[in-house]
């Protein structure tokens, strides 16, 4: 079990900035779509979810799809790159609400 | 909070999003060259009117041949990488012929010079959309 800091906004809305998630590591057959997972991408750990897995490979996209640089600019990518499956989170309630007053 | 001790994983937001298209840069091209038609279809400027379709003219004139700049190094920046330099040495080229031409057109109002705009700005076209079906 691992945890990470959310950073930018390419899974809101359900993961937001500032958002604490915890990851499990997982084998890489038991991988699948719709899960969230966290994987490095040339050195850079990214969060997205899994669109679609084959032969080995997995296709990862953002939720947020106009905010999102995922398999769409760089394509399937291995499933040795993924480090582990989200399991849950906590959201950053002070950064929601702030945001909340912002708009209003 | 916890920023310091927690390592980051990144939602990333690297707007444009792997969305690219060269309809817009097209269309720009083709704006400057309209325009130029249309302010030499003015003739003398002898009435306020005509002055006031002029200035605007020019003003669109100006601002789409800045758009083609813009639309020119989002490409240049964001969508070719440096595989598609060694595929195609050219690039840097063409991308610069683009920008350069759109600065020509804004300095007069040249209809050869939109012409040429628009014939750089079509092998930057189709130089993307090998590029793109490469992919």
């Amino acid at each position: 079990m691992f945890m990470r800091r959310v950073v930018g906004n390419s899974m809101a809305p359900v993961l937001k900035p500032g958002d604490i998630v915890f990851a499990k590591k997982i084998h890489h057959m038991h991988i699948y779509a719709n899960s969230i997972v966290i994987a490095n991408i040339n050195g850079k750990e990214i969060i997205k979810r899994v669109g679609l897995v084959k032969n080995g490979k997995v296709f990862l996209i953002g939720d947020n799809k106009a905010a999102s640089t995922d398999s769409r600019t760089f394509g399937l990518v291995p499933c040795n790159v993924v480090l582990g499956k989200v399991v849950f989170w906590v959201p950053n309630i002070v950064a929601r609400f702030n945001s909340r007053l912002m708009k209003h | 909070m916890f920023k310091g001790f927690i390592k980051p994983v990144y939602a990333h937001c690297d707007v444009p999003c792997g969305i690219y298209e060269t309809d817009t840069i097209k269309h720009s091209a083709d704006t400057c060259l309209k325009m130029v038609q249309k302010i030499e279809d003015l003739g003398e400027l002898d009435s306020i009117n005509k002055y006031n379709n002029f200035v605007r003219m020019v003003n669109t004139k100006e601002e789409h041949a800045q758009k083609v700049k813009e639309q020119a190094y989002i490409l240049w920046s964001d969508f070719f990488k440096p595989e598609h330099l060694t595929a195609h040495p050219s690039l840097h080229d063409i991308v610069w012929q683009v920008a350069k031409q759109a600065s020509v057109v804004k300095h007069a109002v040249n209809k050869e010079a939109c012409l040429e705009l628009n014939e750089r700005v079509a092998a930057l076209d189709e130089l993307f959309k090998i590029v793109q079906s490469g992919n």
